[in-house]
């Protein structure tokens, strides 16, 4: 198993935003975890990450424990994360934004990484060099996952990739994902947006409160109206 | 009355002398909050140990050709050194906490390095001596300058220019540029964010340090130069723009111009010039001349 996550409990100050949550991510697999605002979808990919770590609980990484480990210690071991907010660094430009998602790396492999990733989004070809601010969210989207890409992860955390874009983008990541798919880069995903989810998942958890309510495949949740509209809202 | 343009422009040569002073004192508080949202109260004591170390280098030396020099390289390395112990030691540990914690601490700071110094270099006031080769003056628009005026100004651009370059080509400046904006994203990029505070403020002080060296010869050191000069620095990095080097550059510009010509017209009063202006600029533009505003 790439990601074993055990029991995690994670806090924010007093308040309890996960409970004894778990979750199995293997190689290869497109995992999404699904919830209405507020569920924890968040809180658990954050205490993946190590932003927020989990005050009880495992989670082992290729059988390596890293909780309670920091952000850039469990960057290293292979995991990236593409945060809901993109945290895009405006003032860089495009290529300057994925430069940066390669470390001890020399030019000219950066140079090649950077090639895949306008490969893989055509559209950031021409906006190489404009600032990164300046660009629309769909655009921005493109930037963080590229930047992510270019740490050659084993497996990227997509949190809410979807919040704010066109359906005509979403269609477009949905492209771009089953791409990342064939290269057997392994994806974690938190969901609002159901539909587009389950569209590009191997398998799903459903998340209502901080604890783990549906952990199954796709189609199962996509026939479970219950499910889906008690804790989906779809 | 009529204007004598001979003596406005040595006013105006004396104010960019005075700016570049204050940039390079301002660029280095104005980077450390930038990045680390850290407000170095202490700032102005690593401008005080860059001064007294250079008096002892300067003697240590005197029989040496160029003691100065030695000075003006060593002198800011060891500030930038002990800048980095002290985030190490220190600021580290009060991250992400209340700023009030970072008050008390870098107001506490002053207090122990103005100790240290009263220790080690006692009460009396030092001088360091110019170099030879800068001790002259020159002739230009019927006037006369020290030589120094224009090291003191060839020193402040070499240094804007250096940070532009470190900042805009360099990994480590794009590096110090994301982290300003999104600490977090930088971590999860893999980079150590707090090895790079480290460094940051290394270089913050070592800018501090090379002030207080750069401004050695033309003061006589005391106790309290790091007070002096700390205040004028804040109004600066004020008025510039909280974290942004190119406001601390442009607001170190308008500040030393406007004080030197201010002395012309009000001479008892040109530092109420200064609070003047800051006062403008925080009711019309309150992020500062070129800041984006910080929460």
């Amino acid at each position: 198993m790439l990601l074993e996550v055990s029991n995690i409990n994670t806090f924010y100050d007093v308040f309890q935003a996960v409970f004894n949550v778990s979750l199995t991510v293997d190689t290869g697999e497109v995992v999404c975890l699904l919830g209405r605002n507020g569920a924890g979808k968040t809180t658990t990919l954050s205490s993946i990450m190590g932003l927020n770590s989990p005050r009880s609980g495992s989670i082992k990484f290729k059988e390596r424990e890293i909780a309670g480990n920091k952000p850039f210690q469990i960057a290293r071991t292979g995991i990236r994360m593409v945060p809901e907010n993109r945290l895009i660094f405006s003032d860089l430009t495009v290529r300057e934004n994925l430069e940066l998602g390669c470390r001890n790396k020399s030019g000219k492999y950066r140079s090649e990484k950077i090639d895949k990733i306008l490969d893989l989004f055509p559209r950031l070809e021409g906006l190489q060099y404009r600032a990164a601010g300046d660009l629309s969210g769909g655009e921005q989207q493109m930037v963080t996952i590229g930047r992510s890409l270019m740490g050659d992860p084993e497996l990227l955390l997509l949190d809410e990739l979807s919040v704010g874009l066109a359906p005509i983008v979403i269609e477009l990541f949905k492209r771009q994902i089953g791409r990342l798919r064939e290269e057997k880069i392994t994806i974690l995903l938190t969901e609002q947006n159901v539909l587009f989810a389950l569209d590009i998942s191997d398998r799903a958890y459903v998340i209502d409160k901080g604890t783990i309510v549906y952990e199954g495949n796709v189609e199962q949740l996509r026939e479970n109206k219950r499910l889906m509209s008690e804790f989906l809202g779809v | 009355m009529e204007l004598d343009w001979s003596i406005f422009f040595a006013q105006f040569i004396s104010g960019l002398c005075r700016a570049m002073v204050l940039f390079l004192m301002a660029s280095g508080l104005t980077l450390v909050f930038g990045v680390m949202r850290v407000i170095n109260f202490a700032h102005g004591s690593f401008y005080m140990l860059g001064a007294y170390l250079a008096y002892s280098l300067t003697s240590l030396f005197a029989t040496t050709p160029g003691s100065f020099w030695i000075a003006l390289i060593l002198a800011p390395l060891a500030v930038g050194l002990l800048g980095g112990l002290v985030e190490y030691l220190l600021l580290r540990r009060i991250y992400g906490k209340e700023h009030l914690l970072q008050i008390l601490l870098t107001y506490a700071l002053i207090f122990i390095f103005g100790d240290l110094v009263k220790m080690l270099w006692g009460v009396e006031l030092r001088i360091v001596n110019m170099p030879p080769i800068l001790s002259g003056f020159v002739a230009l628009a019927g006037q006369e300058f020290p030589v120094y005026y224009f090291f003191i100004i060839g020193v402040g651009f070499a240094v804007a220019v250096g940070l532009w370059l470190l900042l805009r080509l360099t990994t480590l400046g794009k590096l110090v540029r994301a982290a300003a904006e999104h600490r977090s994203m930088v971590e999860m990029l893999g980079y150590n964010v707090n090895g790079l505070f480290t460094i940051v403020f290394m270089i913050a002080t070592w800018l501090g340090g090379l002030a207080g060296v750069v401004i050695a010869p033309t003061v006589r050191l005391s106790l309290s130069m790091d007070m002096d000069i700390i205040i004028e620095c804040f109004l600066v990095v004020i008025i510039g723009g909280l974290g942004n080097i190119w406001g601390a550059l442009l607001a170190a510009l308008i500040t030393g111009e406007l004080y030197s010509l201010g002395i012309l017209v009000l001479e008892k009063y040109a530092m109420a010039f200064l609070f003047g202006l800051t006062a403008v600029i925080m009711i019309l533009r309150p992020s500062g001349l070129l800041g984006r505003g910080v929460n």
